[in-house]
């Protein structure tokens, strides 16, 4: 295979993350972080438009704001997993204590807001990994087909 | 009024008089009824005679039945009118103002039925503290003087020598070799002689055997012959039937024609009785003080022991009461078939010899009473082994109505057994109960108050072998009174005392929640505002940090504005975690505080609080508690804030008088229930379901949201709460909870 096939193929198997924030300097500071690391980011600024691009868009995982004007996280994560039950869904909050909310137990991670990336980056690739674990004797299979 | 000034409560003081009335009739009974002399005791506070003998009621033309205490105005024929202080006219009333012992020289012409006589009057004024305020009482001892001999005598000098032989007072003339010469009617009677027994013996033959007597004689002798005159001397002597009389004799010398002596003349006044009378007198007295002084101990003191340690130190001590031994008996266990009868102190030596020792040590020197209660008391507990274990083998019930303790203390009688014989009862006793006490002759006096029997004290004399008589146990009796009362305080106080403790108790933890309601408050309101900004600052902060570690990733580590970008990244992270210790200190505190708890305390303390509350209703809160319930782990302050939920809603569903049971109960092995039942109107059916709602209420006070919290503090801690009610018949509340609630219980399980 040629580099260019295999930058090609790496770049056709960047996970894409949607990021569902209302902040926006929140937002370009996690696409920035993000797509350093190597993943695609998408966006939303609200609850409604997360339920929307989620459907749509079918990104390998969504990452959701709990405190959101309209419609909180919370509320969205059950809205995106009765679409789709596989989603893996990383809620972000500043608060820690929706940790203890039984409705948050849904989500595949729950991270604390902080300025510092690198947890909510390593409960991506964390997620991912384990999914891609589940999925991949799946693809295995349906390769060799 | 009391002649002093001071009040006194004029039923008591009668009261009190009856008894004294009494106590003579039984003390002095006997020995005033046999007196020549007329002998009255008179209380010169209230004007009223407590005593008088047969003699004296004759003389002054009373009836021999007149009952005691009489006015004394009718001594004096004067109705009802009492004698004013120091009444010239009223011996008694003068002997209270002059205030010691005097002789007076009364003359009556007669007259109003009364014939005329002339008396000497012996006035002893006596004065004591009694447990109603000072006494002062005076005893008169009347002599007549025989009448004048008729007016028809022959010569002058015959009439000298009828004087002379006819005097009442005896005297005596006696040759230079002290042999008698003369011996007159008054001497007769007196020494039990004839003269003719008595002319020409020595006058050694009057003076009794002993060295004292002997001595003060020589003694006498010498005083006579070198001053030529003894006056007023008081002396033993000895009768023909070897009794003893004590006189006062006066002694001086018969001359001769030409002025020399030759021979003396000694006239003796018979003052026994008084002697006798003024000793038994002081001795009552001692007595009556040693009571008064124990009684002010006795009110000193709130310890049950100590007070038992007293009444038995006074009953024993020779100042006091004397006895040899005495064993206190208190009923125990009153709600259970009357309750018994046990022995609990005791005071007495085990031997003779230790006795002696002990007295004697004790009599040496005069000591005051708490002197004596406290030097006592350190040597009781090596003399009195064998006493106390006398004592506490008896464990009497109150039942038996033949045992004579029981029956002493329900006829509320004091009981003599002489030689193990019920004196009043003329029985014998068990010869058990002699050979339990170890003596055959001891006296039962019962400790009462006027609600209830206390116990019984039984004293006895094992060491001197002398019976307890009717006269000690009049004086014990007024005794028991005092330490009846004395015990009967000090469980009072006892009492009052623990509920005082349980009130202060109950304030205190009352201030505390008080307190931390307050704070709790503060905190609440502190926490919102705390959580408000933590939020807004926090999704700056992480913008503000996260660029700046995103721009440090994108150049040099040499690039000096590396190190600037490093700053303001840890100086996020700083500002990141106050806030996130803001925020998880504004949560809600959700945690159980488990402690161990005792059931029956808790519920006893919910009850207390709220019993003053219900007494306003008229409603009485009753305890009940399974005895195998004690100690839970559980949230006590959640589950003490739910059973006073319950409680008060009670109360106020209560209309009228009722009651409300609080009940403990084991459930099972390892649960257990409190329930709270009224009597009051009950909920309809229909409601019934809906009384754990939120904001439901069937009051028109209240916010509808105790029920529900109260279920759900009960339920976080895996309880349940449920009702029980029929309309008129009230409500049931049943909590049950587990004996040890465990932190999982009330968590979700963990993802």
């Amino acid at each position: 295979m040629g580099q260019d096939d295999a930058a090609a193929d790496a770049e056709q198997k960047k996970p894409r993350i949607l990021i569902a924030d209302d902040e926006p300097n929140l937002r370009l500071l996690y696409q920035s972080e993000l797509e350093s690391e190597g993943f695609e980011v998408l966006l939303a600024t609200n609850g409604r438009e997360a339920i929307a691009v989620a459907a749509s868009e079918k990104p390998d995982l969504v990452v959701l704001d709990i405190r959101m004007p309209g419609m909180d996280g919370v509320e969205v994560l059950q809205r995106i997993l009765d679409h789709n039950r596989t989603m893996p869904v990383i809620l972000n909050s500043a608060y820690s204590s929706y940790k203890e909310n039984f409705m948050t137990w849904a989500a595949d991670a729950y991270v604390v807001k902080s300025s510092d990336v690198t947890e909510l980056i390593a409960k991506i690739r964390d997620v991912l990994s384990k999914r891609k674990g589940e999925r991949g004797g799946q693809a295995g299979t349906s390769a060799g087909g | 009024m009391p002649r002093d000034g001071t009040l006194y409560d004029d039923s008591l003081w009668r009261a009190q008089n009856r008894e004294r009335a009494q106590f003579f009739k039984t003390y002095y009974g006997p020995l005033g009824a046999n007196s020549l002399h007329g002998l009255a005791i008179v209380d010169t506070i209230s004007c009223s005679v407590l005593y008088a003998n047969a003699r004296f009621l004759a003389s002054h033309g009373l009836a021999p039945n007149l009952e005691m205490p009489a006015l004394c105005a009718a001594v004096h024929g004067r109705g009802s009118t009492p004698c004013g202080e120091g009444d010239a006219a009223c011996p008694a009333m003068v002997g209270a103002k002059k205030g010691v012992e005097h002789r007076l020289t009364e003359v009556r012409p007669g007259g109003d039925g009364l014939p005329a006589r002339t008396a000497e009057i012996v006035v002893i004024p006596l004065t004591f503290q009694s447990q109603f305020g000072r006494r002062s009482e005076v005893l008169l001892v009347e002599k007549e003087q025989s009448q004048a001999a008729p007016a028809t005598q022959e010569s002058e000098q015959e009439y000298h020598a009828a004087v002379a032989r006819h005097s009442a007072d005896a005297i005596l003339g006696l040759g230079l070799d002290k042999k008698v010469r003369f011996w007159n009617r008054g001497a007769e009677e007196l020494f039990g002689y004839s003269a003719e027994e008595a002319i020409g013996q020595d006058y050694g033959l009057l003076v009794p055997d002993t060295d004292i007597d002997r001595q003060e004689y020589q003694q006498l002798t010498r005083d006579f012959e070198k001053k030529g005159l003894v006056k007023n001397q008081q002396a033993r002597r000895r009768t023909r039937d070897q009794r003893m009389v004590v006189v006062n004799l006066t002694r001086s010398h018969v001359l001769d024609a030409a002025g020399h002596p030759h021979g003396s003349s000694e006239i003796c006044r018979d003052v026994t009785l008084e002697v006798l009378l003024r000793e038994l007198i002081e001795h009552q007295l001692r007595a009556m003080n040693v009571i008064h002084e124990i009684g002010d101990l006795l009110h000193s003191t709130h310890s049950v022991d100590e007070i038992l340690r007293l009444i038995l130190t006074g009953v024993t001590a020779g100042q006091g009461l004397g006895f040899n031994r005495a064993f206190m008996l208190l009923v125990e266990d009153e709600d259970k078939d009357g309750g018994v009868l046990a022995g609990r102190l005791a005071i007495g030596p085990s031997t003779g010899d230790e006795a002696s020792r002990i007295w004697n040590k004790l009599s040496k020197e005069p000591v005051a009473l708490p002197d004596l209660y406290s030097r006592y008391e350190g040597t009781t507990e090596g003399h009195d082994v064998l006493v106390n274990s006398i004592v506490r083998s008896f464990r009497v019930p109150m039942a038996d109505d033949s045992h004579p303790f029981v029956r002493s203390i329900k006829s509320r009688r004091a009981k003599n057994v002489i030689r193990g014989r019920l004196t009043d009862e003329n029985k014998q006793v068990d010869a058990a109960l002699c050979a339990q006490l170890q003596s055959d002759s001891f006296a039962i006096v019962p400790l009462n108050t006027r609600e209830k029997p206390i116990g019984v004290l039984i004293v006895d004399n094992l060491i001197t072998g002398l019976p307890v008589t009717e006269a000690d146990l009049q004086m014990l009796k007024v005794f028991a009174n005092h330490a009846g009362i004395a015990l009967e305080n000090s469980r009072l106080r006892a009492n009052l005392e623990r509920r005082v403790d349980e009130l202060d108790h109950l304030t205190r933890r009352m201030q505390e929640t008080q307190a931390r309601l307050l704070q709790s408050e503060r905190l609440s309101v502190i926490g919102e505002m705390a959580a408000r900004i933590a939020h807004e600052v926090r999704n700056p902060l992480v913008s503000i940090g996260g660029f700046a570690r995103l721009v440090r990733k994108g150049i040099s580590a040499d690039d000096p504005r590396s190190d600037y970008l490093r700053v303001i990244s840890d100086e996020v992270a700083r500002l990141e975690r106050i806030v996130q210790g803001l925020l998880d200190y504004s949560r809600p505190q959700q945690t159980l505080d488990l402690v161990d708890v005792d059931v029956p305390r808790l519920v006893h303390e919910i009850a207390a609080m709220t019993r003053l509350e219900a007494e306003t209703h008229g409603v009485s809160i009753v305890e009940r508690f399974d005895p195998a319930l004690k100690t839970v782990h559980i949230d006590g302050d959640k589950v003490r804030q739910v059973l006073l939920n319950l409680i008060r809603n009670s109360l106020d569903a209560m209309m009228r008088e009722g009651q409300v049971v609080v009940e403990t109960a084991l459930v099972g092995d390892d649960r257990f229930r409190i329930t709270v039942a009224d009597n009051g109107p009950g909920i309809p059916k229909d409601k019934r379901e809906r009384v754990f709602e939120p904001g439901f209420t069937t009051r028109q006070h209240g916010t509808g949201f105790g029920l529900a919290i109260s279920k759900r503090l009960i339920e976080s801690q895996g309880g349940q709460i449920s009702l029980r009610s029929e309309v008129q018949a009230g409500c049931t509340f049943d909590i049950v909870l587990p004996r040890r609630v465990h932190i999982e219980e009330r968590e979700p399980p963990r993802s």
